[in-house]
């Protein structure tokens, strides 16, 4: 969320308040009761809670655009969303609505063998093990020499993952493509309802995103206060 | 002002849905003497076996309230079972009764898991009630409103039941003196069966009535079973109107210190428990200490 502040605000936009709910919150409305006199809200949700907050977003009233991260719109909480999260704009390091064969093939594995349709935790956990993989291949399958071992590791660049191509930055960081989506009904597959349909992509994104390294490095870590809310 | 009105009503709704739990563990705690820790469970399992009959899954549709009071039955019975077969076998050791519940509450979550899944589970808002009421400048969603009426409903039958029937006065002789009711004859053990059977079904009813708002996920029965405890606590065992004002008074704390003392929220939430606890044992409406 710090992040999301600090690029919007960077960019002319205006942060008017900021809402700390608990990570697991049974009811929202305490909270939504506060929200008034905006353009729109940044939910930074994850498990299950992005559906009760949509939900009761919806019941309280609101009308404001909803925009979220990853978590806050994963793939595995379509079969669950209601019709009140239709027009969610979300930013994510997968899109199950990405036409590759690599990810073909993994949501076909996915749902032959766990029967279940994957979001960005499967796809980013068995993008990582490619990378093991890459790594333990480039060292002669010998992970024992533990700095032949990492060197082969940093350097795995691969584009055969469900997400997309991925290489790392010289701080082991990964850079990798990132999909807005907007929720909707539209090219919704696999017996879903509902669809998270990518209307534009961001290749080689770094967790720099637009941010110099040296400034990016010099902010204080992200809290809760920082950024601060500023005067607009 | 719509942030007060909206707030005031959310309260009184988060009390209502707290009633219909926490009434049928007062009773339990009242006449049988341990806190009944899987009411939460009781109250997730409702919620999705409820989710299941309304998903067609059974192969017939039924809508949400018949839903709703055919999972309440399930629940009762399940509840029923478990005391006559399960805790009567442990009769006067509340100690091992009150593990037993809390070992039943852990298996019935991991068996959740895999019937239902880690996936939560959202449950449309029964039909007609979708809509708003508004009342002047505020905007309110008529099933927290309706969830209000329901509490009252199942408040007035409860103190009917409990003030007016046969099984009503030995309930309350129970919970007053076990040793006594049982001189003049009341068969106090059929009476735990019952009782523990009707705080079962009424918190799989909570749990389905809840549901629309909540939605039905892994960890429910832990988020709701400490709000239940409080509002014992609070109000008092044994007591219908402890556990409805103390619902009430914990569901507006519970709203309102999350939106203007957010940092505070659980703080504030057990602070009343702990005061109570402290001054008056007995809690405010309740006739004996714990």
């Amino acid at each position: 969320m710090g992040g999301f502040q600090a690029s919007f605000q960077k960019d002319g936009g205006c942060v008017v308040n900021k809402l700390w709910p608990p990570l697991v919150t049974p009811d929202y409305t305490p909270y939504l009761a506060q929200i008034a006199g905006c353009d729109g809200v940044c939910q930074g949700f994850a498990g299950s809670n992005p559906i009760r907050f949509m939900k009761q977003y919806a019941s309280a009233g609101l009308k404001y655009q909803v925009i979220a991260g990853e978590a806050g719109a994963d793939d595995f909480l379509l079969k669950s969303f209601g019709d009140e999260a239709v027009g969610l704009v979300s930013a994510a390091p997968y899109t199950l609505d990405l036409e590759s064969d690599a990810n073909a093939r993994f949501v076909d594995g996915m749902l032959k063998n766990y029967d279940a349709i994957p979001g960005q935790y499967a796809a980013l956990l068995y993008s990582n093990c490619q990378v093991l993989d890459a790594g333990l291949k480039a060292a002669g399958g010998e992970a024992r020499d533990r700095d032949k071992f990492m060197a082969a590791l940093k350097s795995v660049s691969l584009t055969d993952t469900p997400r997309g191509p991925i290489k790392f930055d010289h701080l082991n960081n990964v850079i990798g493509t990132i999909y807005i989506r907007r929720l909707g009904k539209e090219g919704a597959k696999y017996g879903l309802k509902l669809w998270n349909k990518t209307i534009h992509t961001y290749e080689n994104v770094s967790q720099f995103w637009t941010w110099p390294e040296k400034d990016f490095l010099a902010h204080p870590v992200y809290s809760r206060d920082y950024p601060p809310l500023t005067r607009c | 002002m719509s942030f007060w009105l909206l707030l005031t009503v959310n309260s009184i709704t988060f009390g209502g849905l707290l009633f219909l739990l926490s009434a049928g563990f007062s009773l339990i705690f009242g006449l049988m003497r341990i806190p009944n820790l899987t009411h939460g469970s009781m109250f997730m399992v409702g919620a999705y076996l409820g989710s299941t009959f309304l998903s067609g899954e059974l192969g017939f549709i039924t809508n949400f309230w018949t839903a709703a009071i055919l999972s309440a039955i399930e629940v009762a019975v399940l509840g029923a079972l478990m005391e006559r077969f399960l805790l009567r076998r442990l009769a006067g050791q509340p100690l091992a009764q009150v593990l037993v519940t809390l070992g039943v509450s852990l298996m019935v979550a991991d068996l959740c898991l895999m019937g239902w899944g880690g996936d939560p589970i959202s449950v449309e808002t029964p039909s007609g009630l979708g809509g708003f009421l508004r009342v002047g400048p505020a905007v309110f969603p008529l099933y927290r409103v309706a969830i209000i009426g329901i509490a009252v409903v199942i408040a007035i039958a409860l103190w009917l039941t409990l003030e007016r029937t046969r099984l009503g006065a030995m309930i309350r002789a129970g919970v007053d003196d076990p040793q006594m009711a049982r001189v003049v004859g009341i068969r106090v053990s059929r009476l735990f069966t019952i009782v523990f059977g009707l705080g079962a079904g009424l918190a799989g009813f909570a749990g389905m009535i809840g549901a629309p708002i909540l939605s039905v996920y892994p960890g429910l029965d832990q988020d709701m079973l400490p709000l239940a405890l409080v509002v014992v606590i609070l109000g008092g065992t044994g007591s219908l109107l402890g556990s409805f004002v103390g619902s009430i008074v914990i569901g507006f704390i519970y709203n309102f210190g999350q939106a203007l003392l957010p940092e505070l929220a659980y703080f504030i939430l057990f602070l009343p428990m702990v005061i109570v606890l402290v001054v008056r044992p007995q809690g405010l409406f309740g006739g004996q200490v714990l």
